[in-house]
């Protein structure tokens, strides 16, 4: 049981670094009425970038 | 900057606000660029989601502390009751610079005026107040408040925003009768800013950019190219993490080059970027201009199509058309030309950002009447 254990929290362990250190933001593409609906709920400001390929 | 965005530097406001990246070319942002507006990119914007009104905005690219303290300046714009009147008219200013810059002039001065000893965004309201001053084109008031101001501010990153915006006001008014005395106030502090490790590339390319300008009105060729060689010398040397900032470098070749320069010198490097970006329109579009610049029409022209093959937004698509129909011109084709300026006409009616969808389809408009002319 001890060893299952430790390896389901080794199995787990990368995926949750991997995923904290790749997107430390949680990034809303190219939906405003989307983000704005989650800054209401959530009752936060909201960040945008507009950026462009050029 | 959008690198930046994905670092997990900013950890620490990860929970304070909700994120979002539009891109400037995708006709799903029509709505929000309307009503918001970006006259440059990249631009920035804290909004209180309540009432949709700007709490800060910022245009140009940030270092990584000016994005810290934009962040924190934005979400107290939002959260916090109680201002400043100062704050309150800086939050005005930020409110209106994109659509409305002139009345952002005012509110900026109020700030100024309104701030008291010691208030710690005053370089920012100084800086800012230079913005709306060139993006009203008020441009001898521009020059003479970047070099007034930025004389007396510390030497980070807000001083050489605020030498950018006085040089480009200078030499966008070249020649003025102001011009000179302006000039000779701004150029020693443009190539400060040039010295300084705070001054961010964006602004690097910038400042180079307007003393390769500055050197030309005065018709020193030898001023424009040492200035140019600097400049590539430096682009040359770094080596871009991802991909967004080896296209950054290379619009910054382009644009020395279309200053003064031998495209030849960029095109091996730009040829180089657009292997290794299969899917960047863009890489195709630059490698397009210089061949064009370089007189290689039939090169610039598989450039441009090669580019439209890669699935570009409506201004992409409209750019690479544009400069293909410039390119078969000088090729002698004319009724591809004016195919291809037809089709960049369609495409740019279709451009999100209302500003760059007018100026784009009035360029097109007269380079079509030019042609019925001919």
């Amino acid at each position: 049981m001890q060893r299952s254990f430790l390896w389901v929290l080794l199995a787990i362990m990368p995926l949750s670094a991997v995923a904290g250190g790749a997107t430390g933001l949680r990034l809303i593409q190219d939906d405003f009425p989307k983000a704005r609906s989650q800054a209401l709920q959530r009752k936060l400001p909201l960040f945008v970038e507009c950026w462009a390929p050029w | 900057m959008r690198g930046m965005l994905a670092s997990a530097d900013l950890d620490r406001f990860a929970g304070q606000f909700v994120w979002l990246e539009l891109n400037y070319d995708k006709a799903e942002n029509r709505g929000f660029l309307t009503k918001y507006g970006a006259s440059s990119t990249p631009t920035f914007f804290i909004i209180d989601p309540k009432d949709g009104q700007v709490a800060a905005t910022q245009t140009g690219a940030m270092s990584f502390a000016e994005l810290t303290e934009f962040l924190d300046r934005g979400a107290n714009g939002v959260l916090v009751e109680s201002q400043t009147p100062a704050d309150a008219a800086l939050k005005r200013g930020d409110a209106l610079l994109a659509q409305k810059p002139e009345e952002a002039v005012r509110a900026y001065r109020k700030a100024l005026r309104l701030a008291p000893a010691k208030w710690p965004p005053r370089e920012l309201a100084a800086a800012s107040l230079t913005v709306a001053l060139q993006d009203s084109h008020q441009l001898q008031e521009c020059a003479e408040t970047a070099a007034t101001e930025a004389a007396a501010m510390n030497r980070d990153t807000m001083f050489g925003r605020t030498v950018v915006a006085g040089m480009w006001c200078l030499d966008m008014a070249d020649p003025a009768p102001w011009s000179k005395t302006q000039g000779a106030r701004l150029e020693p502090l443009a190539k400060e800013a040039l010295s300084l490790p705070a001054t961010v590339r964006d602004h690097r390319d910038e400042l180079y950019r307007t003393l390769m300008y500055l050197s030309l009105a005065r018709e020193d060729k030898a001023g424009a190219a040492k200035w140019g060689d600097l400049w590539l010398e430096e682009l040359d040397a770094i080596k871009p993490a991802n991909e967004e900032e080896r296209s950054a470098v290379d619009i910054a070749r382009v644009e020395n080059i279309q200053v003064f320069g031998d495209p030849n010198r960029v095109l091996p490097a730009l040829v180089a970027s657009e292997r290794a970006m299969p899917d960047s329109w863009n890489a195709s579009l630059r490698v397009a201009q210089m061949e064009s610049a370089a007189k290689n029409y039939d090169l610039a022209i598989a450039a441009c199509d090669r580019g439209l093959a890669r699935t570009p937004g409506p201004a992409g698509r409209s750019w690479l058309l544009q400069t293909k129909a410039d390119a078969l011109s000088q090729e002698g084709q004319t009724s591809e030309a004016h195919r291809a300026l037809e089709e960049s006409l369609e495409a740019a009616r279709a451009i999100p950002s209302e500003r760059s969808r007018e100026s784009n389809i009035k360029r097109i408009e007269k380079n079509l009447g030019q042609e019925s002319v001919r």
